[in-house]
C-alpha cells in the first residue's frame, strides 16, 4: 500500500492499484524461483502494476520536451530542508510528494524511493536520461520549496 | 552528499510510515482473490473433460466405503456375540446339561451357571461337579452338543473356568467335591468381569470416521477440489516437458553412390534447459551402389579395378571380391532405421546433435542374382561357394552427428553425417561400411 499511495492520485486509486497487484502475484507465485529477495520481487510487481496503470490513465509525462541542462540547486539549501523534513511524520511527507506534478512525482518515486537508476526511469516512462535528471531535479526542488513554506506557517501560526 | 540524505530522510520517514488499506478495499481484495484462485486451478465439473475424474472418484469414496463396510461387520458382530450370550441357556461354565437359567437376561451380565436338568421341580439342587461335567460329555442329546460347540459362548466359559481354577489355587479333587452352586446365585466375579468385558456395540459405531459432516458451506465452495490440485501439478508437468512429433523427409549419397532417399516420423522430448532427446524411424532406399563403389566393369569379368569405400582392389588379387562387389551395387538397399539421439540448442534457432543408428535391412541379395551377375557355373559355386555367402548383412550400424536450423516453428532444415561402423555386406573383403551425407525437412506436427 506503501508503494501505490505514492504513484496513485488518491486512496481509491491505491487501493484498486494494490488489489491488481495482489492478483498478478498470486497468478504469478509459480514464476518466483527462489532466486533473489522475495520482497524485491514483490515490490517490483507493484511498482510495475502500478506504473502500468498510470500509463492507462495516459498522463502526459511522454509528451513534455524540457531542456536538460541539469538545474543547481542554489536556492534552497538542503540542510535547512533537512532539518524540516525530520519534523514532519510520513503523512504529511506523502501529501507534498502527491503535490507534486504527476512525471516529477513518478521520477522521484522510482529514483530516490525505489531505487531506479536514471536509465531504468526512462525506459519505463519512455523518456530519455537527460529528461528523467531533469524532472528528477524540479521533483527535489518544488519539495524543499514545500517543505519551506510549509515550515514558514508553522512559525506564523505560532506567532499568531 | 546534501541530496542523498534528503532523498535518504524522505525514504526512510516513508517506509516508517503506516499505510493500510481501508476494510472496503481488503473486503473487494478478498472477493476478486478467492475467484481468481479457484478459476486459476481446473475446477471439476460435471462437463469435465478430464478422463481421470472417475479414477479419483473411485481413490476416494472406495477407501470410505471399505472403512464403513468393516466398521459396521465389527458391530453386527459385537450384536450376535451380545446375542448370543443372552439366548444361551444351555452352555454353563462347566458345559453342564441344559436349561440353565441365567441370573438375568441384560446383555452384558449374562451369566451362566449350572443346574441338574432332570429335577422334576425348578429348585436346583446341588450336583457334584465332576458328575455334572461327566453328565455333559456323556449327553446323547444332539441339539445340546450342537449349541455347545457352535455357541461362542463356549470359548468364554472355558476361559471362565481356567481363571476361576488360577484364581482359586485349588486341586482337581477338590473341585470336583464342591457342590455347585444354586441357580439364583449371583455369579463368581470373574466370570462377570469376562463377561462384562464385551465391548458396548456404540464404540465400533463412533469409532466410524464421519463421512461429510459440518462444514461451512460458503466456505466448502470456495475450497479447491483434490481434483483441482491434482490437475494442476499435472498441467505444470505438461507445460513445462512437450512432446514434439514430426515428419522428416532427407535426400543423400555418399561418394560414387546412388541417391539416398529417407522418410519417417521424428519425435523430440525435451530434457534439462536447452538439451533435448529424440529418436527418428526412417525407411531409406538406395538402387544400387550401396558402396559407393566404381563399377568399372569391362567386357570380361576379370581384371577389374573397382574402388570401395575406402582402398582399391587390383583385379588380379581380388577378381572374387570385385565381381562381388559389383554384383552387391546391382542391388537396391532399403532398410528401415531408428536414429537416436541428443541435441543441444546452441541458440534459439540452431541445434547440434549426436547419435547412433541401427538399421535393418529389408532386400538382402539373392543367390540366384548374384550367380547369375557373377556368371559363376555350377561347378564354381560348389567349389568356391562365393555366391551363396555374400550378401547384404541382416542389420547396419552407425554413428550420426546433426546440425539443424529452424526456418520457423514449424519447419526445420537439417544436415546429417553417418558414418558406418559395420559392414553392410558379409562375406565381402574390405570395408563396406556406409558413410552418406543426408539434407532433410522436418516438419512439426505437435
Amino acid at each position: 500500500m506503501a508503494i501505490c499511495i505514492r504513484y496513485a492520485s488518491c486512496t481509491e486509486d491505491a487501493e484498486q492499484w494494490l488489489q491488481d497487484g495482489y492478483i498478478k502475484i498470486f497468478n504469478q507465485t509459480e514464476k518466483y524461483t527462489g532466486a533473489g529477495n522475495l520482497e524485491g520481487w514483490l515490490r517490483k510487481i507493484i511498482t510495475n502494476t502500478c506504473l502500468d496503470n498510470l500509463r492507462q490513465q495516459k498522463t502526459q509525462y511522454n509528451s513534455m520536451h524540457f531542456h536538460t541542462k541539469e538545474i543547481q540547486d542554489t536556492s534552497f539549501g538542503y540542510a535547512a530542508a533537512n532539518e524540516a523534513l525530520l519534523k514532519m511524520d510520513a503523512q504529511n511527507i506523502l501529501q507534498l510528494i502527491n503535490a507534486l506534478p504527476q512525471t516529477q512525482k513518478m521520477v522521484f518515486n522510482l529514483y530516490a524511493i525505489d531505487g531506479f537508476s536514471h536509465k531504468e526511469v526512462a525506459q519505463q516512462l519512455n523518456i530519455s536520461e537527460a529528461n528523467s535528471q531533469w524532472h528528477l531535479n524540479q521533483a527535489r526542488q518544488s519539495l524543499k520549496k514545500n517543505l519551506t513554506q510549509a515550515t514558514t506557517k508553522q512559525y506564523e501560526h505560532k506567532r499568531i | 552528499m546534501s541530496t542523498k540524505e534528503f532523498d535518504t530522510i524522505i525514504k526512510s520517514k516513508l517506509q516508517d510510515g503506516n499505510f493500510e488499506p481501508t476494510n472496503a478495499g481488503w473486503e473487494a481484495l478478498h472477493a476478486k482473490i478467492i475467484p481468481t484462485a479457484i478459476a486459476s486451478k481446473t475446477v471439476l465439473t460435471a462437463n469435465s473433460t478430464n478422463k481421470y475424474k472417475w479414477l479419483y472418484a473411485a481413490a476416494i469414496l472406495l477407501p470410505i466405503a471399505a472403512i464403513a463396510y468393516f466398521a459396521s461387520r465389527h458391530s453386527t458382530n459385537a450384536d450376535t456375540m451380545a446375542t448370543n450370550k443372552t439366548q444361551n441357556k444351555v452352555n454353563t461354565v462347566d458345559g453342564a446339561p441344559q436349561n440353565i437359567v441365567p441370573n438375568n437376561t441384560t446383555q452384558n451380565n449374562t451369566v451362566a451357571t449350572t443346574v441338574n436338568t432332570n429335577n422334576s421341580n425348578d429348585q436346583p439342587t446341588a450336583v457334584p461337579y465332576k458328575a455334572a461335567l461327566q453328565a455333559n460329555t456323556n449327553s446323547t442329546d444332539a441339539s445340546n452338543r450342537t449349541a455347545n460347540t457352535s455357541n461362542k459362548n463356549i470359548f468364554i466359559s472355558k476361559q471362565s473356568r481356567k481363571q476361576i481354577l488360577e484364581q482359586h489355587n485349588e486341586n482337581e479333587n477338590e473341585i470336583a467335591n464342591r457342590p455347585i452352586v444354586a441357580q439364583n446365585t449371583p455369579t463368581p466375579t470373574i466370570q462377570e468381569k469376562v463377561v462384562n468385558k464385551a465391548p458396548e456395540n456404540n464404540i465400533y459405531k463412533t469409532a466410524v470416521p464421519k463421512i461429510g459432516g459440518n462444514i461451512n458451506p460458503v466456505l466448502a465452495s470456495k475450497i479447491p477440489s483434490v481434483n483441482t490440485i491434482n490437475n494442476a501439478k499435472q498441467n505444470q508437468y505438461k507445460t513445462t516437458t512437450p512432446l514434439n512429433i514430426s515428419i522428416t523427409v532427407g535426400y543423400g549419397a555418399s561418394k560414387g553412390s546412388a541417391a539416398i532417399k529417407q522418410a519417417g516420423l521424428l519425435v523430440q522430448q525435451k530434457i534439462h534447459k536447452r538439451f533435448y532427446a529424440d529418436a527418428a524411424i526412417q525407411i531409406s532406399n538406395q538402387n544400387g551402389n550401396a558402396l559407393g563403389a566404381t563399377n568399372t566393369a569391362k567386357t570380361s569379368a576379370y581384371g577389374q579395378d573397382v574402388n570401395i569405400l575406402s582402398g582399391n582392389y587390383t583385379a588380379n588379387a581380388d577378381i572374387t571380391n570385385a565381381q562381388k562387389q559389383r554384383a552387391i551395387n546391382r542391388v537396391p538397399l532399403t532398410q528401415v532405421l531408428c536414429n537416436p539421439s541428443v541435441g543441444y540448442n546452441t541458440t534459439e534457432r540452431t541445434y547440434i546433435a549426436l547419435g547412433a543408428e541401427i538399421a535393418r535391412n529389408i532386400e538382402t541379395t539373392s543367390t540366384s542374382q548374384l550367380n547369375e551377375d557373377l556368371g559363376a557355373t555350377s561347378s564354381a559355386i560348389a567349389t568356391n561357394n562365393m555366391a551363396s555367402k555374400t550378401r547384404l548383412g541382416a542389420w547396419d550400424g552407425g554413428i550420426t552427428a546433426k546440425v539443424g536450423f529452424k526456418i520457423s516453428s514449424k519447419i526445420t532444415a537439417e544436415a546429417k553425417y553417418r558414418k558406418g561402423i559395420t559392414n553392410v555386406v558379409e562375406n565381402l573383403d574390405g570395408n563396406t561400411k556406409r558413410t552418406y551425407g543426408l539434407l532433410g525437412i522436418i516438419y512439426r506436427l505437435r
